[in-house]
């Protein structure tokens, strides 16, 4: 578990969505930080699977103190922890923050897993429109 | 010699004995008769003359005795009689070479007075002998002419022809040809040898298909088994590719969108612009990764000495050994090892090997250490990875085939992160790959493996998680 003062602090205010991105490759995760940023959210990166699992545990073991996300983007292929796993712990604990997945090999497995748990998937290469569209129609219907 | 002619040669020569001694008997007695009648006749003859020459001399004395023992002597043909002075001791018979004698002494007046001697000669008696044994002789050779004829003849028809028949059987089942089952009309032991034969025939053929079908169907579940494989290993790569690739074209793609549509700044531009060069160089990169493991030549072997080899790989990454702050450790060389090998391959493959060991050792856990509290190495210390070189003996796997024998085995230990249990039967699959976004493409351990395949050797891995990995390569002794 990470100490407390790395969670991310309480800057946010309360009114604008934030949104939380976790993937490996450094540049696919700063392109979509840039493409999200430009639609006035908050974003919290996070670069594998097993931090992804610190950060969205914290939320839930400080209930109250640290703000939750009101949308995930994530990597479905990370080192530590798939976003699949994640988002299946998520649902089990009756999260229904709504999660887009980015893949680049969405076999069928996959997609019917995540269509199971309620999630959007994308197919790499995808465009930022595309995204930026979905996550937009997403956090209005909340 | 053939059996039938060893039986026949056996048959006649008991015939031949059993006439010859049944011959020699019969002319031994028949002899014997004819001695004893001829000795009777003698007796007889020499009695009756005796008796006439004893009354004789008595009355007219010696001379008119001797002259009617001349003329009797004249009177028997074959029997020669005459008078001898000697003194002799009763009737007796005297058995010489060429004749009988018989001497009846001549009693005159209580006083003997010489003898008649009677002697014949034993030329008819031989005669007979030999005709006699002329006879037995003709009748057994006869006898075994004809035994031998027969048997022959009855031999070849009976014993000959089926077992010449059956030995050609014999021959074409030794050839696989099972089909045609012999029939021998004979009910006797060949043709009980006949039938067990055509029934053994039948089961060949019946095992014969029964091998067959098996056969056949093992070569089709494992074409399919290979075709399945095909398809996965077909899959795996699309996966990998997919996923290697997708990632920088969608930020290429992206950014290349940003720019175009003026949503970023001039200043981001640039950054943008770089970034797609960067991306556009990971692509490149995988894709001559990609190449490389497809139309990798075929090794230019020679003989190398594999420590040789070992200690310029290690010196080529020694640098970057050192900015992980990893020390590379190759025990001193003792002789040359040499193997049959493309130099230039197998230091391909000790770069990949060491480069994995230094990325597994330098790497720090992403998460508290799953199993222990960590037993890596001293910080002050320093992880070290082990590359040894020695002879072994060693049983070939099973996908590999080979005899046991003796191997150079190049090791390379390292103290690192170790593989979990559940990735290590996938380490050397095309694109398998735990390593972040842009450590690794997944192909060197694949491209490593392909290699020493093609050096006749294989690669195992031992890993224990927390604790390091031991990748091991066999290589075959020059022959």
């Amino acid at each position: 578990m990470l100490p407390r003062h790395e969670v991310a602090p309480l800057t946010y205010g309360p009114h604008r969505p934030r949104v939380l991105v976790a993937e490996d490759d450094a540049q696919m995760r700063r392109l979509v930080v840039d493409a999200l940023k430009k639609d006035g959210y908050d974003l919290v990166e996070e670069c594998d699977g097993g931090r992804l699992l610190v950060r969205i545990a914290a939320i839930y073991s400080f209930e109250g103190t640290v703000d939750p996300f009101d949308l995930i983007v994530s990597d479905v292929r990370m080192p530590v922890c798939s976003g699949l796993d994640i988002l299946k712990g998520l649902r089990d604990a009756h999260w229904n923050t709504p999660v887009v997945l980015m893949t680049a090999f969405g076999d069928d497995e996959t997609r019917a897993r995540a269509h199971k748990l309620g999630a959007l998937l994308f197919d790499k290469p995808f465009t930022m429109q595309s995204l930026r569209a979905k996550v937009r129609e997403l956090l209005s219907a909340r | 010699v053939k059996l039938v002619q060893k039986l026949s040669v056996a048959l006649v020569a008991g015939i031949r004995a059993t006439l010859a001694v049944n011959g020699y008997f019969r002319v031994k007695r028949e002899v014997a008769l004819f001695e004893s009648d001829r000795a009777r006749d003698h007796r007889l003859i020499g009695r009756a003359l005796a008796s006439a020459v004893c009354a004789v001399w008595r009355s007219d004395g010696k001379d008119a005795a001797l002259a009617i023992v001349e003329h009797a002597n004249a009177q028997e043909g074959k029997v020669h009689i005459r008078w001898v002075p000697d003194e002799t001791a009763g009737v007796h018979d005297v058995a010489l070479a060429n004749s009988r004698v018989t001497y009846v002494p001549i009693v005159v007046v209580g006083h003997a007075e010489g003898a008649l001697e009677l002697s014949e000669s034993r030329a008819t008696e031989l005669a007979y002998i030999r005709t006699t044994i002329a006879d037995t002789v003709l009748t057994t050779t006869l006898l075994v002419g004809i035994c031998a004829g027969l048997s022959a003849l009855l031999g070849a028809w009976f014993v000959g022809r089926p077992v010449r028949a059956l030995a050609d059987k014999a021959q074409r089942v030794g050839k696989g040809d099972f089909e045609g089952p012999l029939r021998l009309k004979q009910k006797d032991e060949l043709g009980e040898l006949a039938l067990e034969m055509n029934a053994m025939c039948e089961q060949l053929i019946a095992a014969h298909a029964r091998v067959t079908a098996e056969t056949q169907a093992r070569i089709l579940a494992l074409e399919q088994l290979r075709h399945a494989d095909r398809l996965m290993t077909v899959g795996k790569l699309a996966s990998g590719i997919a996923h290697e690739l997708g990632t920088p074209l969608n930020v290429i793609g992206a950014r290349a969108e940003m720019i175009a549509t003026r949503e970023a700044t001039p200043d981001e531009s640039v950054e943008y612009a770089r970034v797609i060069v960067e991306s556009c160089d990971r692509v490149t990169r995988i894709i001559r990764q990609l190449l490389e493991f497809a139309r990798r030549k075929g090794p230019q072997k020679a003989p190398r000495d594999l420590r040789e080899i070992a200690v310029q790989t290690v010196e080529l990454l020694r640098p970057l050994a050192a900015k992980k702050d990893v020390e590379l450790a190759v025990p001193p060389t003792s002789g040359a090892a040499i193997v049959d090998a493309d130099a230039g391959q197998l230091q391909q493959v000790l770069t990949n090997l060491v480069v994995n060991a230094i990325q597994a050792t330098g790497k720090p856990l992403s998460v508290p250490a799953p199993t222990n509290g960590g037993s890596r190495g001293a910080p002050d210390k320093g992880p070290k990875i082990d590359i040894s070189i020695r002879t072994v003996d060693a049983t070939p796997p099973a996908d590999h085939g080979g005899a046991r024998g003796p191997y150079r085995v190049v090791t390379v230990e390292d103290e690192g992160a170790g593989i979990a249990p559940e990735n290590l039967a996938h380490v050397f699959e095309p694109f398998f790959t735990t390593k972040d976004v842009g450590e690794g493409t997944g192909l060197g351990l694949a491209v490593a493996y392909g290699i020493v395949r093609e050096h006749g050797g294989w690669i195992t891995v031992d890993s224990e998680v927390g604790k390091g990995s031991r990748f091991s390569v066999f290589l075959p002794l020059p022959s």
